[in-house]
């Protein structure tokens, strides 16, 4: 079982869009994966219909009570384990737990659902906390999407600050271009300076309006129009991950 | 974590079906998705080893899929559309490595083709969320004519939605709809194909109680044989596997087996036109099972050479592939004589006829006693004659045993039902040992003649006929040695078989419940 988060502590570059269509992309490919949506806004639960069972919550969730709360979404292979209001303290309760090993929580939360899925997505919430750090010791490789504009640079090089903090491998990260709108001079500057890092991939994701109105279909770009430039962008990135992070 | 529910229904009309949508319309929103066609083919061995072991293989279009009857997938694999597989025709090792065991020499053939229309219906919530699926299957069996095709629906629980699934499954059973149970949808399609599956392929058996006659138990036994001679007839004729014939002959060789036990009671002129006609069945049917023998062996053969002789064993295989052809189509022609045809037709007449010999004087006596006497008797002739065979007896005295045991044998699972049948397994256990022995050292006297002989006709001195001559030269040593080594081991064996508590095993099983039968006749 691989654990891919996508995580980015500045808000708006579009972590839900990626995580709800990768995790479709994925599946798609013959994947059982698994979509955690951790932000306490439940946009990804949203993206995918489903609302959390009443019983559900935050202490369910630590006390890894949360098998019975995952739901199926409507696509063959993935599953989802929606937010729930309560995840808003998520690092606080995090912290309560166990002071000693309080950053590991989250992978040995994860660690008995490698008999039921090859691939557990995390959809983070934006911002840098235990929980930020849970996330990164946790995942196999950290997805950051990147607006091609400053404060966004500055939100990964806050990142790489982190991994090194929890001393985690820097190889975990992945970052790639969202968002990215080619008439703007600064997006296209800013690519053309970052894009042969190491650290970047080559895929990136345009603006498009069809992602937007994902909003409206509640649905991922792939199972309204495969075809579209949006779904190709998302199977390209999903493919580039597989060869760099995935497969050895 | 659990996994979610599938539940199947019949529904035996399709008014049933609309009910329940309309039904389920009221509680939830229903929304028809997607529909599909395919057409599924189904195979199995003859004598249904897959069914047997709960598996399933069928081709979809290009593709072959074997799993379980629970549903659960074993391989898939792209394939050719052929009439009969064996495993060494599937190209995907996976699959095939699968199938070995399982098939060994039987070939897979259709059982039945399976058209499937599939209409799939998302039952959603009020954020049109699906939280069921329901699926409507009409499978129709392709070449039924105007049988109604079965209708099944399916409701699929989407993991996290429990309620909802619960909720249909009421629904279901309040409209009358019956579950399909345990059954699986194979177990059901394979249910409609025109053999009974599982039926062929068991051990022989006959269940006859202790108040029948001879003549009643000798027709129903032999009907049973003729019914098995019939169904391998047609696999002989189209060739599907080496086993058709094999058990064509096992079934010639009971029947004839239970002539000559006739002979005793019955006048010559009754038993000798059918014995002779047997014999020859038995005789025509001889020249191609005995290639079919090396042609399963060849693997074996070849591995027992030195690498530097196998290649001298290619030819002889290949040669007797093509002998095999000629010996297959004079095999075909008796088979479709009408001199077989009349065979069938007068042994069927004979056992059917109630005002005929078989149901009339010596042959009312009681079967059991009869056989009671019968097996003691064997029984005993067959350790005389055992006991008799010393390290200085020549192969034929071993021989003659052989076909002794092999009608005491006959005789013991013809009348297996009389017996208490731990006792009878585990006496025919002993039996079997003894005989695989025997049996083992017949064929290897058989396969050493026989290659003997080709060594004999090789002439030329062109390479390949040296290769081949090695090869064979190579053989006969290695079969010789295997040869002595049973001869060695008969002794111990057949003293193990002869043993006083293999006698008392028997006259016990024989003897059981002889007081309380005579008590009640």
């Amino acid at each position: 079982m691989k654990i891919i988060a996508v995580y980015s502590a500045k808000g708006g570059v579009g972590k839900t869009a990626t995580s709800v269509n990768l995790a479709y992309t994925a599946a798609k490919s013959g994947n059982r994966v698994l979509l955690c949506d951790m932000d306490s806004q439940g946009a990804a639960s949203y993206y995918y219909r489903i609302k959390p069972k009443k019983k559900f919550n935050r202490s369910k969730l630590l006390n890894g009570e949360f098998y019975g709360f995952i739901r199926g979404t409507d696509f063959d292979g993935l599953d989802l384990l929606p937010a729930h209001f309560s995840f808003r303290n998520l690092d606080i309760a995090i912290n309560d737990t166990n002071r000693e090993k309080n950053r590991i929580v989250l992978k040995a939360l994860l660690a008995p659902l490698a008999e039921e899925y090859d691939i557990v997505f995390l959809d983070c919430p934006p911002n840098v906390t235990l929980l930020s750090e849970n996330i990164i010791t946790a995942a196999d490789c950290v997805v950051v999407p990147v607006v091609p504009t400053t404060l966004s640079l500055l939100a990964l090089e806050q990142l790489l600050k982190l991994v090194k903090k929890v001393a985690a491998k820097k190889k975990k990260i992945l970052a790639f271009f969202s968002m990215v709108e080619r008439r703007k001079l600064m997006h296209t500057s800013i690519m053309d300076k970052y894009r042969e890092y190491p650290i970047f991939m080559q895929t990136y994701v345009p603006f498009m309006a069809e992602i937007e109105k994902m909003g409206l279909y509640r649905r991922p770009v792939g199972s309204t129009q495969r075809k579209s430039v949006a779904a190709q962008a998302y199977e390209l990135l999903w493919q580039e991950i597989v060869e760099r992070r995935l497969t050895k | 974590m659990r996994q979610p529910g599938r539940e199947r229904f019949e529904a035996d009309r399709h008014a049933r079906i609309d009910a329940l949508l309309k039904l389920l319309g009221k509680q939830f929103m229903v929304e028809e998705s997607e529909s599909s066609v395919e057409n599924r083919v189904y195979y199995d061995t003859f004598d249904w080893r897959l069914y047997r072991r709960k598996m399933i293989f069928y081709r979809c279009g290009s593709r072959l899929n074997l799993m379980k009857f629970s549903g659960r997938p074993l391989v898939s694999a792209v394939g050719r559309n052929r009439k009969t597989y064996f495993w060494w025709d599937i190209v995907d090792e996976a699959l095939s490595e699968t199938l070995r065991p399982v098939l060994d020499m039987r070939a897979l053939s259709r059982i039945v083709s399976v058209t499937s229309t599939i209409n799939e219906f998302r039952v959603m919530n009020d954020e049109r969320k699906t939280v069921a699926r329901i699926l409507l299957q009409s499978d129709a069996v392709d070449g039924a004519g105007k049988q109604t095709p079965a209708e099944t629906v399916i409701v699929e629980e989407i993991r996290g939605y429990d309620a909802p699934y619960r909720r249909i499954l009421q629904n279901c059973t309040g409209l009358g709809l019956n579950k399909r149970g345990n059954r699986s949808g194979a177990e059901y399609i394979l249910e409609r194909s025109e053999r009974v599956p599982g039926a062929y392929g068991d051990k022989f058996s006959v269940d006859l109680d202790n108040s029948i006659t001879l003549g009643e138990a000798v027709s129903r036994i032999c009907a049973q044989l003729l019914e098995d001679m019939k169904e391998n007839r047609d696999g002989i004729v189209a060739d599907i596997d080496s086993e058709f014939l094999h058990d064509f002959r096992i079934a010639v060789r009971r029947t004839r087996s239970l002539i000559s036990l006739l002979r005793i009671v019955l006048p010559e002129r009754m038993t000798g036109y059918f014995a002779a006609e047997f014999k020859w069945l038995g005789s025509v049917t001889g020249p191609v099972r005995d290639i079919d023998v090396y042609l399963l062996e060849k693997d074996d053969y070849t591995s027992l050479l030195p690498q530097p002789l196998q290649s001298g064993m290619g030819l002889f295989f290949e040669e007797l592939e093509g002998r095999r052809g000629g010996e297959l189509k004079q095999l075909q022609t008796h088979l479709c004589s009408e001199r077989y045809e009349a065979l069938v037709e007068d042994w069927r007449r004979f056992l059917d006829n109630r005002d005929g010999e078989l149901f009339a004087g010596e042959m009312m006596v009681n079967c059991r006693d009869y056989a009671d006497e019968m097996i003691l008797k064997r029984f005993k002739n067959f350790i005389k004659a055992g006991s008799a065979i010393t390290d200085a007896s020549p192969d034929e005295d071993l021989h003659r045993l052989r076909i002794r045991g092999k009608k005491f044998r006959y005789l013991l699972e013809f009348f297996k039902s009389f017996y208490e049948q731990k006792q009878m397994l585990v006496f025919l256990k002993h039996m079997k040992k003894l005989q695989d022995n025997l049996g083992d050292f017949n064929d290897l006297s058989v396969q050493q003649e026989l290659l003997n002989k080709k060594l004999d006709s090789l002439r030329g001195k062109n390479l390949q006929t040296i290769r081949l001559a090695a090869a064979l030269g190579g053989l006969i040593a290695v079969l010789n040695d295997r040869h002595d080594e049973l001869r060695h081991q008969f002794g111990a064996t057949f003293a193990d078989f002869a043993a006083a508590s293999n006698k008392t095993l028997l006259k016990q099983m024989i003897r059981s419940d002889r007081s309380a039968r005579r008590g009640k006749r």
